[in-house]
């Protein structure tokens, strides 16, 4: 699509949306349920509708948050769980990205280690905690390796997947104007991988946020999954809530500097999705 | 200075595309190859480009022998292949990336001019249309200077008007240029209007079933006679090697209308 039209079309969308009372701008629609139902949770338990002990109030979560906040508290949870989610990521990322890079690119490194990693893939990887723990002792380590094999697998098979499914047919654009393997390879094959890798290290990212609460349950003294069991085992909904709402926030930010770091680059991919939203079909 | 030696191929799964062809192209002559599909066109221009390896026989240009990709070849493949992370102006220096920056700009703006998109080389294909980036493609190609420019049915997925207006820019770029091209068509009309000769080819084995020679100039005109001529003889010459059991298939054409040589 061109810029121009592009832009008659806002205008158009902003036109339409003057001309009726009930229009609401595109980000905001997603925000009427959640915040309705906030808005109604709150008012039922002031009201004395509802107890909310255990399911506590927004107001509350947000005195809660604030007290953490101001404590100081939160954001050395925060900083440990970020700093662990962080090097796992890098450490996983890294070798699903290396390895994914062989299977993909030689047929001997394919066949010597997709199978072994498909078997290990098998294993949930949570099941790996008691081995960890006593391998890596119940610090940094086991949590890092722990994040790490569950970033590892989706990061590794995107790759992989991403490196073979190149069209054939632009690799012999490279082979008539006589590419050299370097050359086609930084040329062609990286370029051409770069979106698939963006969504497998995007899921990659996914599955560290999950594993790091299993990791911060197997014995933590700080970071947000210490906050969970410890509201549970303080009685306090609130703190639970609070680590959640953070844990939410984060992932959702980290995943979205991931996609603004690799946008400039994949400007050139001609989807449905526009600026990272899927058109109306 | 492209020649063609009892070209055989035969693929791994036991299909014999071709059978012994012997083709003499000269410095600057535009040749074009019709034949049903299958007839092993489109395995011709793959060895000629050296992206293929033959059973059997040799091709050379220049008398050098062609065993790989050779610089004084380019190929334009029957879709655009355009890089899609690539502006239009970096897709068409793909090929002269070795070349000093000067020089890559310069050939590129001449190229834009000659395929009629000056002030496209920033764009990317994804905002261009068919023709346009078939367009872009063939640029791709010239701008490496090839001896000899490969053409598989590079217009085939055009309307009929984007077709026209092609030809008549395919001869500006020729004369531009000066390469020799060897263009794969199914249609008569385009093999006529373009091509110094016109190869037809059989199928099963893919071998070549009549050359006919194209003496007039250029611009030619679709409603003239001798164009009319011409292309009832490369239809008749089509018909014939669609039908089975033609095994005189060459001394027909000849006796009928008879050929060039
Ligand atoms: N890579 C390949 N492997 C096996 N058979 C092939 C391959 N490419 C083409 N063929 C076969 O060779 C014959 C000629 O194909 P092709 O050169 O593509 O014909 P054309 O371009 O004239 O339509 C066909 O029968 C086709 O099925
Ligand atoms: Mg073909």
């Amino acid at each position: 699509m061109s810029v121009t039209s592009a832009k008659s079309e806002a205008r158009i969308a902003s036109a339409e949306a003057a001309g009726s009372a009930f229009r609401v701008p595109a980000g905001l629609i997603g925000l009427i349920l959640p915040l309705g139902l906030a808005v109604a949770y709150e008012f039922a338990v002031r009201a004395g509708w509802v107890e909310g002990r255990l399911l506590p109030p927004p107001s509350r979560l947000i005195a809660t948050l604030a007290a953490l906040a101001n404590g100081g508290e939160l954001w050395l949870h925060i900083g440990t769980t970020m700093a662990r989610v962080g090097a796992g990521f890098f450490f996983g990322s890294l070798a699903g990205i290396v390895l994914g890079a062989l299977s993909g690119v030689s047929l001997l490194s394919r066949q010597l280690l997709d199978p072994t990693l498909q078997a290990l893939r098998a294993i949930p990887s949570i099941a790996w905690v008691p081995l960890f723990i006593l391998w890596f002792g119940i610090f940094e380590t086991s949590k890092v390796v722990l994040i790490a094999v569950g970033v590892f697998f989706p990061v590794y098979l995107g790759v992989t997947s991403a490196i073979l499914s190149v069209d054939r047919k632009i690799i012999e654009v490279g082979r008539v104007f006589r590419l050299g393997r370097l050359a086609q390879i930084r040329r062609i094959l990286l370029p051409a991988v770069l979106p698939s890798t963006v969504t497998a290290l995007r899921s990659g990212l996914g599955l560290g946020w999950m594993f790091v609460v299993a990791a911060e349950f197997m014995g933590a003294s700080e970071g947000l999954g210490y906050l969970l069991i410890d509201g549970q085992q303080l009685g306090r909904p609130d703190q639970i809530m609070a680590a959640l709402v953070i844990f939410a926030s984060l992932g959702k930010f980290t995943d979205a500097v991931l996609v603004a770091i690799s946008r400039p680059f994949l400007r050139w991919q001609d989807t449905a999705a526009i600026g990272g939203q899927p058109q109306e079909l | 200075m492209l020649s063609i030696r009892a070209l055989s191929k035969t693929y791994a799964n036991g299909i014999n595309a071709l059978a012994g062809l012997n083709i003499d192209i000269q410095q600057g002559e535009i040749v074009a190859v019709v034949g049903g599909s299958g007839c092993g066109k489109s395995t011709l221009l793959r060895l000629i480009a050296g992206l293929d390896l033959p059973s059997e026989g040799q091709i050379r240009v220049d008398g050098e022998a062609v065993t790989a990709p050779h610089p004084a070849i380019g190929l334009v493949f029957q879709e655009p292949r355009l890089l899609p992370w690539l502006t239009v102006g970096k897709n068409i220096a793909f090929g002269i990336d070795q070349l000093p920056p000067d020089e890559q700009r310069r050939r590129v703006a001449q190229a834009l001019v000659l395929i009629g998109l000056e002030g496209y080389e920033k764009r990317l294909p994804k905002e261009l249309s068919g023709g346009q980036s078939q367009r872009v493609a063939i640029a791709r190609a010239l701008v490496a200077k090839p001896k000899v420019l490969l053409l598989d049915e590079p217009f085939s997925a055009l309307d009929p008007v984007t077709r026209q207006e092609l030809h008549g820019q395919m001869i500006a770029l020729w004369k531009a240029y000066r390469p020799t091209l060897v263009m794969v068509t199914h249609d008569a009309d385009e093999a006529v209007a373009l091509a110094d000769r016109v190869i037809v080819m059989a199928p099963k084995p893919g071998r070549i079933a009549d050359e006919i020679l194209i003496v007039s100039g250029r611009p030619r005109d679709h409603l003239d006679d001798s164009f009319g001529m011409a292309r009832r003889r490369v239809l008749s010459a089509l018909d014939l090697t669609m039908k089975p059991g033609e095994s005189r298939l060459n001394d027909k054409i000849a006796a009928g209308a008879g050929s060039w040589w």
